[in-house]
């Protein structure tokens, strides 16, 4: 545990407590720097973030062929392997889903332990931050770090604007993300999902220092951003977005997993299609090691094609 | 195997949980523990062995008493201490003890109210709610019965007596005002000099105040956060923080004698020895500078981790304590470490010389070794480095 902790610390929390010295002693302001902080672990955690749109969009296409499995076959065991063989398939890993929240998840300790070592208010904090700064003496000349930004001190939590504004857009940037569901069973879930996710992190906030609660609110808008650009734009439906309507909040991402869900269709009767087979009959004159994975390989690849 | 859809909703909530528990784990390792130093009034040793708790210590060892643990406190709000970093202050007559904590709340409470094996009911102590924390500490007159306490920026001005009186009546009203606010938190504690309250700030100023009316005498700007305790001596008055500087400021005008240019920070109160000013830094070295000329006489490398608590000077030994646990008696005729103790817990509280042995304040009790009983040290020998404490505390 110990090594974890210090691979933690040495590879993510210094590196990051640095960071945002330097950019709060770059800009004199420790706001700004948490704007750009944030902008750059964004930026940083990109390619993560796209995979992990593309992966939900592909489990929502899925969806449909998941129930035609679960109708079809009573047995777990076979369910269950007919599930895994259509993930496969097309390409997308159960998980996949997960990765960016499970990135987000280490890297918000990070930033908490940044925040409350770097502007925190106790003295302690201090003697601290004076243990992980590199021997440049350029970050050391900037402490203690001015913590006030707008109304919040960075270092201390804000007790009602900044969880509510956390709690509100991680409701939307939910609403923005997820599709309307399939079933009654699958609503009632989606709808706990995005009531209890932003009451959660709201809550949280309220014991936070402001700065991860500054750096939550942004990280959600700029992924609001990405949301919708990777809908393709569009009109914006208002009305969902508060529950007055049952349409997705970005009704051109209800196109795009249409779409998808006709890919996913097709994947369903590929194997009878003459093109597979001549690329099958090719695949057999390849050394016999390779075909296996050379088949999945290029499944994913024809997915891949209408990815966006 | 799973199905993603039915996983997701516990899923993703037992992650939110992990989060919460994590941060929760981090929010307790990061707290503020407070550094007050030990004090000796009389048989009584008074140190703060952990984060917002104070304990009395007989001569023999045994603890006398511990608070807020023995004592109630009629503000229910009032009875969570977290952290004492200023030195409890004994009223004129010593009968009470005055000390504030990071929870913004000056206490006042006499020693004498509690016998260990006679009190029945805890006795009552009073409290006040200040603005900010209260990290610099108090400072008491007692020729006009004025109790100075530093909270976030401001420097309050109080009756003590009145604080007194509300021990045994929890509605005494006890007349207070905001006697200055800087333009930075106030670390350093207050300290009354010739009819003038001097006061360091985080903003770079060195304030020479009216104790009656808070009018700024003069005042001294450093280019950067003064988080030291000044100190005066002869017509100066020393000051540093985070420039790593050491400013000595005439006392009478304000005006910049010289300045030491450290390695890094200067957190800490020299110690005097004649003409002579001891410091530490937190790169872990030790200067020797001259008092009249401010240049270095000679310097020493620790390499025994940050140091923040002022040394003490005494029987011809300069003892020092580092916040990764060290204390190091060093010989100033040979520039030697005369002795050196590992004590497995932070010495950021300041050193005080006492009679014959140097009080010290560590951040806990230490093991001596492996197997043996818990101890609290509270004292050093200057010369031999011997350690004393007592087992009673922990």
């Amino acid at each position: 545990m110990d090594l974890i902790g210090d691979f933690f610390s040495i590879f993510l929390i210094t590196p990051l407590i640095n960071l945002f010295v330097l950019l709060t002693t770059l800009t004199g302001n420790a706001g700004v720097a948490v704007i750009l902080l944030t902008v750059l672990i964004r930026a940083a955690t990109l390619p993560l973030t796209l995979k992990q749109m593309h992966q939900t969009r592909m489990m929502m296409a899925l969806a449909p062929r998941m129930q035609e499995i679960q109708k079809k076959y009573r047995d777990p065991r076979r369910r269950s392997e007919e599930q895994m063989k259509l993930y496969r398939e097309a390409g997308v890993s159960p998980l996949g889903c997960f990765s960016s929240f499970l990135l987000q998840f280490p890297i918000l300790i990070a930033l908490y332990r940044t925040f409350v070592i770097s502007v925190g208010e106790s003295p302690e904090s201090l003697i601290k931050l004076s243990e992980r700064l590199y021997g440049w003496e350029y970050l050391r000349s900037g402490l203690p770090l001015p913590a006030d930004f707008l109304w919040l001190h960075l270092g201390r939590p804000d007790p009602f604007v900044l969880p509510l504004l956390v709690a509100t857009t991680t409701y939307v940037l939910q609403k923005m993300s997820t599709m309307p569901a399939m079933d009654e069973r699958q609503r009632a879930q989606a709808s706990l999902m995005n009531l209890m996710m932003p009451l959660i992190f709201g809550w949280i906030t309220l014991t936070l220092p402001s700065g991860l609660g500054l750096y939550y609110v942004l990280s959600n808008v700029i992924g609001m951003a990405m949301q919708y650009a990777y809908s393709g734009g569009g009109p914006f439906n208002w009305r969902a977005l508060i529950g007055l309507s049952q349409e997705p909040v970005l009704p051109r991402a209800l196109e795009a997993r249409q779409k998808r869900i006709e890919q996913v269709k097709r994947l369903g009767r590929s194997e009878e299609e003459p093109e597979e087979e001549a690329e099958q009959e090719q695949e057999t004159r390849r050394p016999a090691k390779v075909g296996a994975a050379g088949a999945g390989k290029r499944r994913r690849r024809r997915y891949g094609r209408g990815r966006r | 195997m799973f199905h993603v859809k039915q996983w997701r909703v516990p899923g993703l909530l037992a992650l939110s949980l992990l989060l919460l528990l994590s941060v929760t784990a981090c929010a307790q390792a990061a707290g503020a523990r407070g550094w007050a130093g030990a004090v000796q009034k009389n048989d009584l040793l008074l140190v703060s062995p952990s984060g917002g708790r104070l304990v009395g210590i007989n001569r023999d060892g045994s603890q006398a008493w511990r608070f807020p643990d023995f004592w109630k406190i009629p503000n229910g709000r009032a009875d969570d201490l977290h952290a004492i970093y200023g030195e409890p202050v004994f009223s004129a007559d010593g009968r009470v003890v005055f000390v504030g904590d990071y929870n913004g709340y000056v206490y006042a409470f006499r020693p004498a109210d509690y016998r260990e094996g006679v009190t029945q009911e805890s006795p009552p102590a009073a409290s006040l709610k200040l603005n900010g924390p209260v990290i610099g500490g108090l400072a008491l007159d007692s020729a006009t019965d004025t109790l100075y306490v530093t909270s976030g920026k401001r420097v309050y001005s109080l009756r003590a007596s009145e604080l007194a009186a509300r021990i045994d009546n929890r509605d005494a009203s006890v007349r207070t005002a905001v006697l200055f606010e800087a333009g930075g938190d106030i670390w350093g504690t207050p300290v009354m000099d010739r009819g003038r309250l001097l006061v360091t700030s985080l903003d770079g100023g060195l304030y020479a105040l009216d104790p009656v009316s808070g009018r700024v005498l003069w005042s001294f700007q450093a280019e950067k956060g003064l988080a030291s305790t000044p100190l005066v001596t002869g017509a100066i008055v020393l000051a540093s923080g985070f420039g790593g500087t050491l400013y000595a400021v005439d006392a009478a005008s304000g005006a910049l004698r010289w300045s030491f240019k450290a390695a890094h920070w200067i957190w800490g109160r020299p110690a005097i020895d004649d003409d002579t000013a001891y410091v530490g830094d937190f790169a872990g070295n030790v200067y020797a500078i001259d008092l009249t000329s401010g240049s270095e006489r000679w310097s020493m490398p620790l390499g025994r981790g940050p140091l923040r608590a002022s040394p003490a000077f005494l029987r011809g030994t300069v003892v020092v304590g580092s916040d990764d646990g060290w204390l190091v008696g060093i010989d100033p005729s040979t520039r030697t470490k005369r002795w050196e103790r590992k004590l497995s817990t932070s010495l950021n509280a300041d050193l005080t010389a006492g009679d014959d042995q140097v009080l010290i304040a560590p951040g806990g009790c230490v093991r001596p070794e492996p197997g043996a009983e818990r101890i609290y040290y509270t004292r050093v020998d200057p010369v031999s480095g011997e350690l004393q404490g007592t087992e009673a505390v922990c």
